[in-house]
């Protein structure tokens, strides 16, 4: 392996993995796109016999969420830092994790889901665990797979049904304690406030370099709320609860930030997963938010997927993306929140997810490493400090950046392109999406029913405002070097 | 009405904002007046707006000269596709993140606690469109936030070009409910207010504040908000 300028290895090739799942989230739109496209939905395998449900089940929403962990499992590769050792070993967990995702994402039997899952921890283990000598704690098997054993019991005994809908109509609600027991999950998985210790901990440990694949593992967690919509709703009590849980988490992760010593990854994985859980906590009395929790756990893969690894000067626009890319997806909860009159949870979305981002930023993150250093071993690089010499060159997968800006200044495909049939998947526990309307020249607005307009993003117009005054200051700028050099006078001999 | 419509109307609805009022020129005079306010007039020849202009971060700066011109100020025409409370606020604490390396902590946490006082009165109604429509007791505990974190801005010095465009966008998002009194009705009425508004905090900031450390007006305007999202609530 070849040093690089600033003696640190060069990368092993890990491209057979990102090519790998380029494939796969290829093969996913060849194969499934002009099903979902026609608003249609598939239960594989088909079985001879009736005696059998089908375990699989392909829709917008396992489309979605396969395609884009997919894409962000091959950026997440591109991205593996210093990945001198069994490089091979290395590509074939990356897909393992991929392999496991993609039958999270498409299960329609709970214990499919619950195997993909336990396939990806593993995958996630064994991957730390080459990435660098002792960069997987011993505990973590324990903790992958332990919030696993309580999702395994209740699919035991018979509290977990199939993730489809019910035929001829609205099928029977998410009993409270299984609802509470799916929320517990998600919190554990996605290692967010207060159960942030663990991702935090593995990151350190890791050094940094399992940053990607450990955002992914984190940001996949909530989608199990979204499986459950897809079958049945939740009853006001679950809505109360399970926002009342995002809103703490949002508030406790973003607050752990500010007063605590934390990671980056920990902030945005507690943040997103906050922000979703409120989403998909009022999602059955407004599929506004389901729509806005969507559009959040997708961004949050992408940003992740863009900024994991990235230490160097490009780390300065993560703070930015991270708040750009969440916007639309905030804006759409906040309006669902209050037209349920969650007055509180529609409050501090924002304000939190600009903490997050504050935190996220590679100042906030340098100041909270620096504390720690004596706590990393000797041979760890600074893998997410923003040092000026150190400024190497590492850009961040631009397809990534490219989507997050998209969804920011373009909002209305990813709304009538993915989040209104994902939304339209979750046929057993969320409605229509009916309010929004966009306009594919200025934005997109939410619609009372009897016409009133009750919020509106204008996210193109505002973009070409952005973009004019971008030009007029550039101009500006360089009249205004002129002119001082001109008041300088001519440079002495 | 087509896609292509929409923008055109947009667009030309945008254009006397952005570069007359509330953003281009009468930007420029706030934003001088703000400069001059927090710094003295002697630290604030044209030769350093010129400087400042050369270093300044252009896409916060943009960003924040965006906001300010959609802001619904008194005197300005109804924009053909309106922007809620929500997305202006976030325009703003983006221009405020795309600042980076050059923001200090302070300044962020200030900058969350004026996002939190300019969304708290909104949890009380319905809609994001409609909040700020009637002034109301959250609303007022709203605009006091906004002005503690506004003068925890500007209590170690004058901001930067695009910390000072943020700030008068942040005021005029705050002053909302003001700019719905009847009295206030044109620019001028709108240019007078935000005189005063700066020369108030500019005092609060260099007397009252001048010793003690911005934590205390961002505590405030912590608190503040928090109290405004509980009245809100309470009120509903």
């Amino acid at each position: 392996m070849k040093p690089t300028d600033n003696g640190t290895l060069a990368a092993p090739p890990m491209w057979i993995a990102a090519l790998a799942n380029l494939a796969l989230a290829l093969l996913q739109l060849l194969l499934f796109f002009p099903i979902v496209s026609e608003g249609r939905s598939l239960d594989l395998p088909i079985w001879p016999s009736a005696y059998f449900e089908p375990l699989f089940r392909v829709d917008g929403l396992s489309l979605t969420f396969g395609v884009a962990w997919a894409l962000a499992a091959a950026l997440a590769a591109t991205s593996l830092r210093h990945a001198e050792r069994a490089w091979p070993l290395l590509n074939v967990l990356a897909c393992l994790i991929s392999v496991g995702l993609l039958l999270v994402a498409y299960a329609r039997h709970p214990l499919v889901l619950y195997l993909g899952w336990e396939t990806a921890g593993l995958g996630l283990w064994l991957s730390l665990r080459s990435l660098r000598e002792g960069g997987a704690p011993r505990w973590l098997p324990l903790v992958l797979h332990l919030p696993g054993v309580s999702l395994l019991l209740l699919i035991l005994i018979g509290a977990v049904y199939p993730f489809a809908p019910p035929f001829g109509g609205a099928g029977q609600q998410w009993a409270l304690p299984v609802v509470m027991a799916f929320a517990l999950v998600v919190l554990l998985r996605s290692g967010c406030w207060p159960f942030g210790g663990w991702l935090r901990e593995v990151e350190r440990a890791s050094g940094g370099k399992g940053t990607p694949l450990l955002g992914l593992y984190a940001m996949a967690a909530p989608y199990l709320l979204a499986k459950a919509l897809v079958a049945a709703p939740w009853d006001a009590l679950g809505i109360w609860v399970l926002t009342l849980s995002g809103t703490v988490v949002l508030a406790g992760s973003v607050a752990t930030a500010v007063l605590t010593r934390t990671t980056y990854i920990s902030v945005a994985a507690g943040a997103y997963t906050g922000a979703a859980l409120i989403g998909f906590a009022l999602a059955p009395g407004a599929p506004l938010a389901a729509a806005g929790a969507v559009a959040i756990l997708l961004s949050g893969v992408l940003w992740l997927a863009a900024w994991a690894g990235v230490s160097d000067i490009s780390a300065t626009y993560r703070a930015p993306m991270l708040l750009m890319g969440a916007v639309p997806g905030v804006w759409l909860i906040a309006q669902g929140a209050l037209s349920l009159r969650y007055g509180l949870a529609a409050a501090i979305l924002l304000p939190a997810m600009l903490l997050a981002a504050l935190a996220a930023g590679p100042t906030w993150v340098s100041l909270k490493l620096r504390h720690t250093k004596a706590k990393l071993p000797d041979t760890t690089p600074p893998p997410l400090t923003h040092h000026a010499s150190r400024i190497t060159y590492h850009p961040p997968p631009i397809i990534a950046i490219i989507l997050l800006l998209l969804s920011a200044l373009y909002p209305q495909v990813a709304v009538e392109g993915v989040l209104r049939p994902v939304v339209q998947a979750m046929a057993g526990g969320v409605s229509a999406l009916a309010g929004v309307s966009s306009d594919w020249g200025v934005g997109m607005s939410v619609m009372s029913p009897d016409g009133v307009a009750l919020a509106a993003l204008p996210a193109t117009g505002i973009g070409l405002a952005v973009f004019l005054a971008m030009v007029s200051l550039y101009w500006l700028k360089r009249l205004a070097a002129r002119l001082l050099r001109r008041h300088a006078g001519p440079a002495p001999e | 009405m087509t896609p292509l419509v929409g923008f055109s109307d947009w667009t030309l609805a945008l254009l006397p904002r952005l570069f007359l009022y509330p953003g281009g020129l009468w930007m420029l005079a706030a934003l001088i007046a703000l400069l001059v306010a927090m710094s003295g007039r002697e630290s604030r020849r044209y030769r350093s707006l010129l400087h400042d202009l050369t270093q300044a971060n252009l896409l916060a700066l943009a960003t924040a000269w965006a906001a300010l011109s959609l802001l619904p100020l008194p005197g300005t025409q109804p924009l053909p596709f309106p922007a809620d409370r929500l997305s202006l606020a976030a325009l703003l604490a983006l221009s405020m993140l795309f600042d980076g390396p050059s923001l200090k902590r302070e300044h962020g946490i200030a900058g969350t606690a004026i996002t939190l006082a300019i969304i708290a009165p909104m949890s009380g109604g319905q809609a994001l469109l409609h909040a700020g429509a009637t002034f109301a007791l959250a609303d007022g505990l709203s605009l006091l936030a906004v002005a503690a974190g506004l003068a925890a801005l500007v209590t170690e010095g004058a901001p930067s070009l695009s910390g000072g465009v943020r700030w008068l966008g942040w005021l005029g998002l705050g002053a909302a409910p003001i700019w719905h009194h009847a009295l206030i009705s044109n620019a001028l009425w709108a240019s007078l207010v935000y005189a005063f508004a700066i020369g108030a905090i500019a005092w609060v900031s260099s007397v009252v504040w001048r010793r003690t450390k911005s934590i205390i007006p961002i505590g405030a305007a912590l608190g503040l908000s928090a109290v405004s999202l509980l009245t809100a609530l309470l009120a509903r």
